[in-house]
């Protein structure tokens, strides 16, 4: 199957800080996942995604087309939810949509009035007076009403309470689910990726660290606890990331046999979740 | 490119009652223009639109957000040259209507009607303005075309004026004049403002296609 969004050796070179080669691909009808800590890259990798500054180097494939010669017509089929509000905030809801509207060729009005109804979103509410969770809800009803094939979703959740951030999410995999449209969603937040995401790609200091489905990762990636006279026993070479402390060591290992067969029993072997593994790997890439 | 010109008028609503305020403040404190007042306060207001304009798209980082639609620049571009011609038009007409209420209640010794050269000249004015503002606003953003801002806001205020000193008290500006009818001064004017905005909107494309957000 073609991926529906794909990115070769892509690089942006800024003072004091470059995205080196990026690439990753994914396949229609997925989520993934784009984490990583803040200024990792990912809202720079979005913006050059969305054509909103410039690469220095390599391609970006957006439904197989080139990103470039094909801007408008890959806008049309692409969704955008972005971190900060980006609406006119003295008009209303319903403004700001008349606005939007005659832009896509696909909007569907009833897919529209079936989200904000959904979404319990005031049509006649002028954006000011939206929370950060409305504004995001609207983002994302206007995001879905053209029948958009991919949505690209920058930090949607970072800033909204644990209520809100649950129930964002829930109406995320629920929208998902029924029009099967393809998310890249970045975040910071990883729990909420441990919910929803099919794929999880990590960026770290401007470079991918690795891209993978979640199931892959789950498997290839164990959490090990021990005391740390264990890492004098070879254990250290097959440790991805480690913490130490006075009693004893977390690590995240690959190879589980080989250090179950080096720690004779006395380890605690568990699995990890998305963010010990994210925090693992760029630990493990500092040491 | 209705969208975004819909977006101008739409975004300035809530200004309409400063425009009013502005229109019927300007009218007494510039009221020794005579016959010129009109001109100067369709060009003094319009040109407040367009810098406003700027403001509410700086407010909601509007480049992101029309960027990341499928719009091409150059709709962009446009719209923002052709809702200077839409803010003149709708200034004339409400500077028409404070003139009239005005002279309907006998207050300020309003004598001057605004008449369609009112509207002309400063559509000439405020789109030459604009010609010269606009590319720096679309290489720069708002916020970093503010000092600029403050220099074409006193061209602005000052071009009518030296347009009609040169019009009218320069004999060697007048003779060329005489010499050029029919087309007239402000045809000529007209059809260099018509060039430069031409141009400058071509300026202005190549440095808003430039810009990163």
């Amino acid at each position: 199957m073609k991926p529906i969004l794909e990115l070769s050796n892509v690089s942006k070179r800024y003072p004091g800080f470059s995205l080196d080669k990026v690439s990753f691909s994914l396949e229609p009808g997925y989520i993934m996942g784009f984490i990583g800590p803040n200024g990792a890259g990912k809202t720079t990798t979005i913006k050059l995604i969305m054509n909103l500054i410039r690469r220095d180097e390599g391609e970006i494939r957006v439904f197989g087309l080139d990103s470039l010669q094909h801007e408008q017509e890959i806008k049309q089929r692409i969704g955008f939810v972005y971190d900060e509000g980006h609406f006119y905030e003295n008009l209303t809801a319903a403004e700001m949509t008349r606005l939007i509207a005659p832009i896509y060729r696909h909007w569907d009005w009833d897919f529209y009035e079936k989200y904000t109804r959904l979404f319990d979103l005031p049509a006649r509410k002028k954006l000011s007076a939206f929370s950060r969770g409305m504004k995001m809800k609207y983002a994302l009803a206007v995001a879905l009403s053209h029948r958009a094939e991919l949505l690209i979703m920058d930090e949607p959740t970072s800033g909204l309470d644990p209520v809100v951030r649950s129930e964002f999410l829930d109406i995320l995999r629920d929208v998902i689910q029924d029009e099967r449209c393809s998310v890249l969603l970045s975040s910071h937040i990883t729990s909420d990726l441990d919910q929803i995401a099919d794929y999880v790609t990590l960026i770290d200091g401007g470079r991918i660290v690795f891209s993978k489905s979640k199931e892959e990762l789950l498997e290839e990636y164990v959490l090990i606890k021990g005391e740390r006279s264990l890492l004098d026993s070879g254990l250290r070479d097959h440790i991805v990331g480690l913490k130490e402390s006075q009693f004893g060591f977390e690590g995240l290992i690959t190879a589980k046999e080989e250090v179950q067969r080096l720690a004779e029993g006395r380890a605690v072997f568990a699995r990890p979740n998305l963010e010990e593994i994210m925090l693992h790997c760029i630990r493990g890439k500092a040491q | 490119m209705i969208s975004l010109l819909y977006k101008e008028l739409l975004v300035q609503k809530r200004v309409l009652g400063m425009a009013f305020l502005y229109i019927f403040v300007f009218s007494f404190a510039m009221k020794n223009l005579g016959e010129q007042l009109p001109l100067a306060i369709i060009t003094a207001v319009s040109y407040m639109f367009v810098l406003y304009g700027g403001a509410w798209d700086e407010k909601a980082s509007s480049d992101r957000l029309w960027n990341s639609l499928p719009v091409p620049k150059w709709k962009i571009v446009g719209a923002k040259y052709l809702s200077v011609l839409v803010y003149v038009a709708g200034v004339a007409v409400l500077t028409w209507a404070v003139f009239a209420v005005l002279s309907m209640v006998g207050m300020g010794g309003i004598s001057t009607p605004v008449r369609l050269e009112h509207a002309a000249g400063a559509a000439i004015a405020v789109v030459g303005v604009s010609s010269i503002y606009l590319p720096v606003y679309f290489a720069l953003g708002y916020m970093k075309s503010r000092m600029f801002n403050l220099l074409m806001m006193l061209a602005t205020f000052s071009l009518p004026w030296l347009l009609s000193d040169l019009l009218v008290n320069r004999p060697a500006w007048a003779a060329f004049l005489e010499k050029t009818r029919p087309v007239g001064a402000l045809g000529l004017v007209a059809a260099f403002v018509v060039l430069l905005a031409a141009l400058s909107f071509l300026v202005a494309l190549k440095l808003y296609a430039r810009r990163e957000f």
